[in-house]
C-alpha cells in the first residue's frame, strides 16, 4: 500500500485550523499524484470526531484512541505516526507547522531516519515529485527543497493553505499502536493557558505589532486596545522585546517568530532588516510612522506618516465601529 | 553534571542575504559568522547553571568547516564560561537536519552528558529539528522550547515550555535534552578577562560521519520584492481613508 497521511491535532475536542490546512492540502498533492490520502486522528475520545472530516473531504481516517495518549507529550504521537507511516508504507506524511506539530514531526522523522522539510509554503508537483518551497534566514530568502528518502515528511506553515469545505463519507480504521517503554517518560503535568493573548501569534489573521515609537512599555495599552475590537493578536519588535516591555513570545522577526497574518499593523517599528524577515510574507502590510524615511513604508502597502499616540485611538475607535456593524 | 551544548554557526541577523554561484546556497564572502542566537542563549544557560553548583563541566559540540570564523564562534561561547569545545569537521553546514544530528549523535554518545541542550532553531535555515532527531537517535527524552529556566532535580525535571496559546508544565525522566527559546536567561557582556582566558581553552577536532541526504536544495531565491511604499497621509485624519481601503480595496477586514 502507498498514499498520504495527514496529521491532524486536537484541541479542546475540535482539530485546530492549521492541521485542517495541512489535510486539505494533502488531499489536493493525493489528487495530483493520484495517492490515496488518509487523516491521522490520535488522542483520548477522539473517535467521534474523526467522522466529522468527511466535511473536510477526507474519505479516511487512521484513529489511534489511546487513554495513556491523555496526558502524554510529544514521544506517543510521533512514535505512533512513525508506525502507521511504516506500516502503511506511506509516500508522504503532512504536519501543520504548529508548535506541536513541528515537535512532534521532528521526533517522527528521527524514527523514520530522514527529516522534515518544514513550514513549507507552496508544494508543487513537478514529474511526479514534491517540489516545496520554505523561507530561510526567517524568509530573507526562499528555498525550494526536494525529498531523497520516503516516506517525504512536509510541515504546512499556518495561514498559508487554504480549508476547503466538502462532503465525504468518512471510512474510519482503528489503528494499535506499539509504544516503546520509554514512550511516555516525559508527561504533561500542566497547562497555562496565555492570559493576555488570546489569539496565537503564529496564526492570527490580523497582527498589531508595536516597537520603540510607543515610548515604554505601558503605552502597549494603545496596541491591545486597537488589536481586541480587530480579534488581532499582539506582536512585537525586538528592541522592545529585549528591553523587556514584552515577552520573547511576542516577538515577530528572525530571532521570534515569522508571521503572514492577512493584515499586519507596524505601529511605532521602524523595520530593522531582522523585523522585516520575520513579517515580510503577510498579505496586507499598514506601517504607522512619524518618520517618514522609516523603512518599514518601503515594504508597507499603506502607511500613515503620524504619531501613533494620536493615529492608534482614532483607529481604535474606527475599529469598534467596525466591529459594531458586523 | 556534564552539559553539552550543540552549537551552529550562522550568518548574523543583519546580514543581507545574496545567493551565491551555486545557486542553492548562499554567498559567505564578507558574511560575518555568529553562533545561533537561541545557542547561545543555551550556552548562556548552561554557564548559569555551572556557577550555581559545584562540578558541572560545559562542553560546546559544533558541526562546520575548520576555519577561522568557525572558530571564533567557539570561542566566544568559551568566552561565555564553556570549559571545552568540539569541533566537527565537516566542509559546510548546509547539511539537512538528519545529516547534522547523526554526526552530532555520534559525537555527544561518547560524552554521556546528563542534560544536552540546543537553540530551539538556527537561524539560517530555520529547520528547528536537530534537537529532536539527535536526542531521539541518543534515546534522550526531549522538552521542546523550554522558556524558563529548568527545575533539576536528581532523576526528574520540570520544563516550562511554550506551546501555541500558552506553557505547558512538563516532567521528564534524568537525564535528559532541552531545546530553549528566548526569555530563558540574557546574554551578559564578556568581561575581556573571560575572553582572554578562553583563547587558551581546548577545541578537539574530529571528523564528521556523515549519513546521505534525506533533503535536497534545488535552489534558492529571494523573495519579490514588496511594492510598498504607499502613504494614505498624515496624522490621525487618515486613518478613516485608512479604513476605507484595507474594506474596499485589500479586502481584509
Amino acid at each position: 500500500m502507498s498514499g498520504i497521511l495527514a496529521i491532524t491535532e486536537v484541541k479542546d475536542g475540535k482539530f485546530r485550523r492549521a492541521s485542517l490546512e495541512a489535510v486539505g492540502e494533502a488531499l489536493r498533492i493525493g489528487q495530483a499524484l493520484s495517492l490515496e490520502v488518509s487523516a491521522v486522528v490520535m488522542g483520548t475520545g477522539v473517535s467521534e470526531l474523526a467522522g466529522s472530516l468527511g466535511e473536510y473531504g477526507v474519505s479516511k481516517a487512521i484513529v489511534v484512541e489511546d487513554d495513556r495518549l491523555e496526558n502524554a507529550y510529544t514521544q506517543p504521537y510521533a512514535e505512533a505516526i512513525a508506525e502507521i507511516a511504516k506500516s502503511k508504507e506511506a509516500d508522504y506524511v503532512f504536519f501543520s507547522a504548529s508548535a506541536r506539530g513541528k515537535a512532534i514531526s521532528a521526533l517522527a522523522s528521527a524514527y523514520l531516519k530522514t527529516a522534515v522539510v518544514s513550514d513549507c509554503v507552496q508544494i508543487q508537483v513537478e514529474d511526479g515529485e514534491l517540489s516545496c518551497q520554505r523561507p530561510v534566514y526567517a524568509g530573507k530568502a526562499l528555498s525550494v527543497v526536494k525529498i531523497q528518502k520516503k516516506p517525504g515528511l512536509l510541515s504546512l506553515r499556518p495561514n498559508v493553505f487554504s480549508v476547503e469545505k466538502n462532503s465525504a463519507e468518512v471510512a474510519v480504521e482503528n489503528f494499535s499502536v506499539n509504544f516503546s517503554e520509554t514512550a511516555f517518560r516525559v508527561k504533561v503535568v500542566g497547562v497555562e493557558k496565555a492570559k493576555e493573548q488570546s489569539v496565537e501569534l503564529s496564526e492570527a489573521s490580523i497582527i498589531v505589532s508595536g516597537g520603540r515609537g510607543l515610548k515604554e512599555a505601558a503605552n502597549f495599552s494603545l496596541i491591545e486596545g486597537l488589536a481586541d475590537p480587530l480579534g488581532a493578536a499582539v506582536g512585537a519588535s525586538r528592541a522592545v522585546v529585549d528591553d523587556g516591555w514584552r515577552p520573547h513570545k511576542d516577538q515577530v522577526g528572525q530571532t521570534g517568530k515569522t508571521v503572514s497574518p492577512n493584515l499586519y499593523i507596524a505601529c511605532g517599528i521602524s523595520g530593522a532588516i531582522q523585523h522585516l524577515a520575520g513579517m515580510r510574507t503577510s498579505k496586507v502590510i499598514v506601517a504607522i510612522n512619524k518618520d517618514e524615511e522609516a523603512p518599514i513604508f518601503k515594504v508597507a502597502d499603506y502607511g500613515i506618516v503620524g504619531d501613533v499616540f494620536e493615529v492608534l485611538p482614532k483607529m481604535t475607535e474606527e475599529a469598534k465601529k467596525l466591529a459594531a456593524d458586523s | 553534571m556534564k552539559i553539552v551544548v550543540c552549537v551552529k554557526r550562522v550568518p548574523d541577523t543583519a546580514t543581507k542575504i545574496k545567493v551565491g554561484a551555486e545557486g542553492n546556497v548562499i554567498d559567505t564572502k564578507d558574511v560575518e559568522f555568529i553562533p545561533s542566537p537561541y545557542d547561545e542563549l543555551a550556552v548562556e544557560y548552561a554557564v548559569r547553571i555551572q556557577e550555581n553548583q559545584s562540578d558541572v563541566e560545559v562542553v560546546i559540540v559544533t558541526l562546520g568547516p575548520a576555519e577561522a570564523s568557525t572558530e571564533k564562534v567557539l570561542r566566544r561561547c568559551l568566552a561565555i564560561g564553556a570549559n571545552r569545545a568540539i569541533l566537527i569537521e565537516s566542509a559546510g553546514t548546509d547539511h539537512d537536519p538528519y545529516v547534522i544530528a547523526s554526526a552530532l549523535a555520534n559525537t555527544i554518545k561518547e560524552e554521556s552528558p546528563d542534560l544536552l541542550l540546543f537553540g530551539i532553531q538556527a537561524i539560517d535555515d530555520d529547520y528547528g529539528q536537530v534537537s529532536s532527531i539527535t536526542s531521539a537517535l541518543l534515546d534522550m527524552p526531549l522538552l521542546w522550547g523550554v522558556s524558563e529556566p529548568l527545575e533539576l532535580g536528581g532523576s526528574t525535571v520540570k520544563g516550562r515550555c511554550e506551546v501555541d496559546g500558552g506553557v505547558e508544565i512538563l516532567e521528564s525522566s534524568f537525564p535528559c535534552a532541552a531545546s530553549i527559546k528566548g526569555s530563558i536567561t540574557d546574554i551578559r557582556m564578556c568581561p575581556l578577562i573571560k575572553i582572554r582566558r578562553a583563547s587558551k581553552k581546548e577545541i578537539k577536532n574530529v571528523s564528521a560521519q556523515l549519513e546521505d541526504s534525506a533533503l535536497s536544495v534545488e535552489k534558492l531565491e529571494l523573495p519579490a520584492e514588496r511594492v510598498g511604499g504607499r502613504i494614505v497621509g498624515q496624522g490621525a485624519d487618515a486613518v478613516p481613508e485608512l479604513f476605507r481601503l484595507l474594506r474596499e480595496e485589500a479586502k481584509v477586514l
